[in-house]
């Protein structure tokens, strides 16, 4: 067993679970086993998150993203994220740097460490500018871009994932205070949560 | 009704009406109005009574600057009246009169109260007698004032939403300058924010004529991508961000460079009666007349010191308004009639006239004998303009006043601040009259003379005599009298108005309710993965540093006791939790901690107290190593942030070979605490949990339900006890699995208050409770966590070397208070002689016990088991026996079992 199993969560028959989990099942959310996390899966009829989606803001959870610290010398740019094999490659500092998706490049697990949701649609960026003074806009971070920064007022990162989808990320003890933020922040825009089919589609 | 026909720039929509209560009687308006507006053309010329003098005010200024139109809105105070759009169903009430706004019986100070209300009068006449101030207090606070907040409000009802927005380039202003500095810099392919404060951008081109204009520029503004927002307001510029406030939002809007194009503000001018209702600015009865239609008066007489006053006179005219004379300071003008209308070349107003509102107004020429009356039902005055450079001074920039036109001038900018403005012709320099109704200040009700009487006293500067006499301390802050004070001192002090200087333009510009700044209602809580289960559970959450944490779960005896007789569950999430890996990891550690690390075996836990450079406790936990280049430390709850900083601070001096990982938040924590842990725990693992496999001070891993642990034998409280940190997204179920694997063992999830209580017992130690920023580890009893033998060098090793020499003055020890009351945390440990010589840091009643326990840092002398210490609490004195074992299990035979 590596010294650092215990990090791992790979659970069985154990459920992992979000820390937004609660909030997204009393809005609604329906929710499906994946790859062994309870995973919101919808709140809504596919049209009308697509609609969401495609003419407001949808926000989605994402804390079950998997997330490994690295620590080395990579060769990236400070605020600037690379894509490798499949994953995003974020810089934290010029030694350490954090991994976003399933990776051979990760040492340290800390998929649970880090609650995410993503901002996705046209006006992604007005909801994160209601909690969240780190500059998104296109001529200034454009997609790649990563930003450690202070998020609803908690220590956090902004990655631009697409020219409209933006993944924020704070404490997994943070997450349901998160998603209580942009929920509320979401509903002022017209907005809403959605569920990983509708964000992944 | 004074409504006229439709103007050509109005705002009102006549196809659509409002209707909203003043003092309990419908008003009706139109869309588009402001509340001002409809009350006005419904008749209305007093809208509130003055700070001090009750005194009957009116309509001014129309464009939110001055205070003579505050009301309450839906019950918030400190609307301005000439602003605030007139909505369907608003409730609007008059402030600082009673019984009513036309019948106030304050107003008696108006008439008689002068000599008792100079300057500073507070501090003079209701002085003596002194036992009499509270009464005064009291009396003065509510004869006086800008309203009353509800005194108890339950829950928030009002929401302001932050919105931050970056930009290339701010402008402040939407006139004519700031709409066209917005079109150039749009141009250059900037991200353009404009900001302005009216209800749609174009300034004074909207009620002088130029609307066409105004519409043109903001289209094209729009149309090029400028982000226009109307009806909002800058207050304030700070370091990197100007806020602005528009309705429910507060923008922070950080740009690259900020465009200032605020403006002027039209001066009154100051003469005795100056504050009569019908008294009105030029730009206030232009305001009130072209976005509004309504008229401001019938007969009017015009005094102004520039051609602002002529053009109003002109405009006025040609909405029905008789103009009974224009008086123009400047003396060289040619003109003695225009079109039809008598213009006094060379005079001004003395004084104006009337009961409730204005009647008459006598003119006289400047410097000459003589005068002369008017009757009319409205004054208009124009007492030149001054920029607008609150904003401009907060970002950086200078202004100095300029002797030739008679105002204010910027002279220096930051270097990305520029100012956007239209030049002005020169107008005269107002002579300001006296007298103690020649109001210089409308907001506090501050006189010519009250400023000269200032100057008399000693406040002969602008900074003492504005917090001596409030002046330009008011609601308008300083728009409408900053000008007309500096010349009032100046003229006091015999010095020129540039060497008196300008008071400090502090934010905010613009008066805002406080709750804009209070944002969402929400609160960044952390929350343990099984938060949810306490709240089932039926726990009490509170506050634990950054943490929501369950207190009790109502029983907080019965849950030490479940502990002691049998298990408990305690959530630990909140520990700090640090990966510490790298070839030099023990080195580092040896070097951290003043114990050896480094020696740890695989497998091994170890305590280790961290302590600052000065050898003072900063926090503690444990150091378990995982392999050999990797240790787990966990943290105090509250320490986490800290001992990451610490380190990281550290290693970055040290330069080793080492790699920090803080998963804090990702590791959930729980403690399964009691005799009956070792057999509940097995009922769900695999892994051999007996003693001889499983010893005391042990770190395992191991799956539990199923779950990667890692599982840590040490016992906080007291009992044979394993902390089993595990992925946090396994919180819930992990939870449910040991608090069922536990039910024949009737097992109980354990609070914070219960938790205390069991390492009470043990006299174990909480960092920050127990230890202040001056204990150390010698002094709290901890010694044999600190190796002085260790070879390498440890921060705080020359202080504790010399705290090991020096006997300490004070020793952290347990206490036992046969019955009686618990002491208070904080309460004082005297010496035998009375004097306070320690204190009390933890009591509790131990309900295993039967007795009241506790923790002291007591006189040295008295540090030895059985003395007799004196507690004094809140005029109690209880006496208390030292204890230097844990009062339980102070062998640490049930640790161990």
């Amino acid at each position: 067993v590596s010294a650092l199993a215990f990090l791992t969560p790979d659970a069985d028959p154990a459920l992992a679970r979000s820390p937004v989990e609660r909030a997204a099942r009393a809005a609604g959310g329906r929710f499906e086993r994946r790859d062994g996390w309870n995973v919101a899966v919808a709140f809504a009829e596919r049209p009308v998150e697509r609609a969401r989606i495609a003419t407001s803001v949808a926000f989605a959870d994402r804390s079950h993203l998997r997330k490994f610290e690295l620590h080395g010398a990579f060769g990236l740019t400070p605020g600037i994220a690379e894509r490798r094999d499949g994953a995003w490659l974020c810089p934290l500092t010029p030694s350490r740097a954090l991994v976003l998706g399933v990776s051979k490049l990760g040492t340290v697990d800390v998929t649970c460490g880090l609650a995410a949701l993503a901002l996705i649609g046209p006006l992604c960026r007005e909801l994160l500018a209601r909690f969240c003074a780190i500059d998104v806009r296109p001529k200034v971070s454009p997609v790649g871009s990563f930003r450690p920064g202070s998020v609803a007022r908690t220590p956090g990162y902004v990655l631009v994932e697409e020219p409209d989808r933006l993944l924020v990320m704070v404490g997994w003890a943070l997450g349901h205070y998160l998603y209580e933020v942009v929920a509320d922040a979401a509903e002022r825009l017209g907005g809403g949560p959605v569920g990983t089919d509708a964000a992944d589609a | 009704m004074t409504r006229l026909p439709p103007q050509p720039a109005e705002l009102i929509d006549r196809g659509r009406t409002v209707a909203f209560t003043f003092d309990g009687a419908t008003v009706t308006a139109y869309a588009g109005d402001t509340i001002g507006s409809a009350l006005y053309a419904a008749g209305r010329r007093t809208f509130s009574r003055s700070f001090k003098y009750h005194r009957r005010r009116g309509l001014v200024c129309c464009a939110g600057h001055c205070p003579n139109c505050l009301v309450a809105v839906d019950g918030a105070p400190g609307i301005r009246a000439c602003t605030e759009p007139a909505r369907d169903g608003a409730v609007v009430e008059h402030l600082n009169a009673t019984p009513s706004l036309d019948h106030d019986a304050m107003a008696v100070i108006d008439a008689v109260g002068g000599p008792l209300t100079p300057p500073g009068f507070y501090y003079k006449t209701f002085s003596r007698p002194r036992r009499m101030w509270p009464l005064f207090e009291w009396g003065l606070r509510r004869a006086a004032g800008l309203g009353r907040l509800p005194e108890a409000q339950p829950e928030r009802t009002w929401r302001t939403d932050y919105r931050r927005r970056h930009a290339d380039v701010l402008v402040v202003g939407g006139g004519a300058a700031g709409l066209s500095a917005a079109l150039a810099a749009v141009a250059r392919g900037d991200d353009v924010v404009l900001v302005d404060d009216g209800p749609r951008p174009g300034g004074r081109l909207l009620w002088e004529g130029g609307h066409e204009r105004a519409r043109t520029l903001t289209e094209r503004a729009l149309a090029a991508g400028v982000e226009i927002l109307s009806g909002a307001a800058a207050l304030g510029h700070f370091d990197g961000l100007v806020a602005v406030w528009q309705g429910s939002t507060l923008h922070q809007i950080r740009a690259r460079d900020y465009v200032y194009a605020t403006g002027t503000i039209e001066q009154p001018l100051v003469f005795a009666g100056n504050d009569l209702p019908g008294v009105m600015l030029s730009g206030g009865a232009r305001r009130l007349a072209g976005l509004y239609a309504v008229a401001p008066g019938t007969r009017a007489v015009v005094v102004t010191t520039s051609d602002r006053g002529i053009e109003a006179s002109l405009a006025l005219q040609r909405i029905g308004v008789e103009i009974a004379a224009i008086a123009d300071l400047r003396p060289d003008r040619s003109l003695v009639e225009l079109n039809g209308i008598e213009l006094l070349r060379g005079w001004t107003v003395v004084a104006a006239r009337g009961h409730k509102t204005l009647t008459s107004v006598v003119l006289a020429p400047l410097g000459q004998a003589g005068s002369r009356a008017f009757e009319c039902d409205l004054l208009v005055v124009s007492g030149g303009e001054v920029p607008a450079t609150s904003l401009v001074s907060q970002a950086g920039g200078k202004t100095v006043y300029d002797e030739r036109t008679g105002r204010g001038r910027v002279v220096a900018t930051a270097p990305n601040v520029t100012v956007a403005s239209e030049e002005h012709d020169d107008g005269a320099v107002p002579l300001d009259g006296d007298g103690a109704r020649a109001f210089v200040c409308l907001c506090e009700d501050v006189s010519a003379k009250d400023v000269a009487r200032a100057v008399s006293e000693g406040y002969d500067s602008i900074e003492l005599c504005k917090r001596y006499t409030t002046v330009t301390m008011g609601p308008c802050q300083g728009r409408m009298c900053q000008l007309a004070s500096i010349r009032l001192l100046a003229r006091a002090t015999g010095q020129s108005p540039g060497q008196v200087g300008a008071t400090t333009a502090r934010p905010p510009y613009a008066t805002v309710p406080l709750a804009v700044f209070a944002g969402r209602p929400f609160e960044p809580a952390k929350r343990s993965a099984m938060h949810a289960r306490h709240r089932e559970l039926g726990a009490r959450i509170e506050w634990a540093g950054d943490w929501r944490r369950p207190y009790d779960y109502g029983d907080p005896e019965g849950e030490v006791l479940a502990v002691h007789d049998g298990a408990g569950l305690i959530d630990v999430s909140p520990l700090g939790k640090l990966l510490v890996r790298g070839p030099d990891a023990g080195a580092f550690l040896d070097r951290i901690y003043p114990n050896r690390i480094s020696t740890l075996p695989p497998g091994r836990v170890r305590y280790g107290v961290l302590t600052s450079d000065a050898g003072r406790i900063v926090d503690d936990g444990t150091v378990s190593r995982l392999d050999d280049d990797s240790f787990y430390v966990t943290t105090t709850s509250s320490g986490a942030g800290a001992v990451e900083q610490w380190f990281a601070w550290w290693l970055a001096d040290w330069r080793m070979d080492v790699r920090l990982s803080d998963v804090t938040q990702a590791l959930a924590a729980v403690n399964l605490a009691g005799p009956k842990s070792r057999e509940i725990l097995a009922r769900l693992t695999d892994h051999d949990c007996s003693p001889d496999a499983f010893k005391y001070l042990d770190a395992q891993q191991a799956r539990v339900a199923g779950v990667g642990c890692l599982l840590l034998r040490i016992g906080f409280v007291g009992e044979l006890g394993y902390e089993i940190h595990f992925p946090a997204a396994y919180g819930e179920d992990l939870w449910d699995a040991l608090l069922t694997a536990g039910e024949p063992e009737r097992i109980r999830a354990v609070g914070l208050e219960p938790q205390r209580v069991l390492r009470l017992h043990k006299q174990h130690v909480i960092v920050g409770q127990d230890t202040d920023s001056e204990s150390t580890p010698v002094g709290a009893g901890m010694a044999w966590a600190v190796k002085l033998d260790k070879e390498e060098e440890f921060v705080g090793k020359w202080a504790l070397e010399r705290a090991a020499q020096t006997p300490a003055d004070t020793v952290l020890v347990g206490f036992t208070i046969a019955g009686g009351r618990v002491p208070t945390e904080g309460s004082v440990v005297l010496d035998s002689g009375g004097a306070p010589a320690g204190q009390v840091t933890s009591a509790r009643r131990s309900p295993k016990l039967g007795r009241v326990i506790g923790m002291a840092w007591v006189p040295a002398a008295l540090a030895h088991e059985g003395a007799a210490i004196t507690i004094a609490d809140n005029g109690l004195a209880h006496v208390a026996s030292v204890r230097t074992e844990p009062f339980y299990d102070p062998g640490g035979e049930r640790l161990r079992s």
